[in-house]
């Protein structure tokens, strides 16, 4: 199938932000990818672009945390649950490391939806023929 | 005085109706907080009023919050929740695909319309891989690519009388623009 524009848009603007910590966490940038894209809604969500949390992550009262820019998302990231990901290699090991965070808790499909999207993130980036 | 009698009286019985919590649901809960009144997601434009009797758990920070969950009894439950979808995920009948899609899921019945609150949804029952019953009931909203789920999970000697609650619990849900 052809690469659909809102998927080459998306790598467009993550790749160059997630190759490099999927480089120092030793581990698959599609988990890296797969999570932006499911908490940042495919790069869609205008509210999380302010916050520069691509992530999801919030803080107490259930708001999202704030960052100044995207870089300091990914090293607050990276420092603060290095641990849960460094070196993994599988999916079932990724979704493990979240669970340690703990990442979600209440909604019982959570970890189906976030594989989903991990597998699409994968086609879709074979489709785009991102190198 | 009378008033603050009343109040007091009245905060008592509420009390008095919650079960206690079991060991299942103080294990099922660990990293959530109960939530009183309302679940208010701003970000998702998202508001689920209690249901009376039942209590209602939202995910601790760090955590991404994607919605509620609602205990009923031992390993039966309810949840709300928000999900990003894919872009080129264009209604909730394809979102209804996933959910049957997971190996050994059985379609009950057929889908059929319903609303989620104040928007219009499709329904759908089935049974999973282990032979439990869910209903869910999905909307999607396409400018915002995201769906909305609420599911009850429940078993073969009670779906029909968890029915009623969720069917309250539906009521309750109210789905705004996102801020």
């Amino acid at each position: 199938m052809a690469c659909n524009p809102n998927f080459q848009e998306f790598f467009d603007a993550y790749i160059p932000l997630i190759r490099p910590m999927a480089r120092n966490l030793a581990t698959n940038e599609d988990f890296l990818l797969a999570l932006v894209a499911f908490e940042d809604t495919w790069g869609r969500d205008e509210h999380n672009k302010l916050l520069h949390n691509i992530f999801g992550l919030t803080k107490a009262g259930g708001r999202n945390l704030h960052f100044p820019t995207y870089q300091a998302c990914i090293d607050y990231f990276t420092t603060k649950y290095k641990q849960h990901f460094y070196g993994v290699s599988t999916l079932q090991d990724w979704i493990a490391g979240m669970k340690k965070v703990p990442y979600n808790t209440v909604n019982p499909v959570y970890y189906i939806k976030f594989t989903n999207t991990y597998l699409s993130v994968v086609k879709h980036k074979g489709e785009c023929a991102v190198k | 005085m009378k008033t603050l009698l009343l109040v007091f009286m009245l905060v008592i019985s509420a009390a008095c109706f919650s079960a206690p919590i079991s060991n299942w649901e103080k294990q099922k809960t660990s990293h959530a907080q109960i939530r009183k009144g309302a679940y208010i997601n701003q970000h998702y434009g998202l508001v689920v009023q209690q249901v009376p009797g039942i209590r209602m758990y939202v995910d601790k920070p760090p955590a991404p919050n994607h919605g509620a969950l609602f205990i009923i009894a031992e390993k039966r439950m309810m949840d709300v929740f928000v999900s990003a979808e894919d872009p080129d995920t264009d209604s909730a009948a394809q979102v209804v695909d996933q959910l049957l899609a997971v190996p050994g899921t059985r379609l009950i019945g057929k889908r059929e319309p319903a609303r989620l609150g104040n928007v219009p949804a499709d329904q759908v029952a089935y049974l999973t891989a282990e032979g439990e019953p869910r209903r869910s009931v999905v909307y999607f909203d396409k400018t915002a690519q995201l769906s909305y789920t609420a599911t009850l999970y429940s078993d073969v000697a009670h779906f029909a009388e968890d029915a009623s609650v969720f069917a309250a619990l539906l009521q309750r849900i109210t789905i705004a623009h996102r801020d």
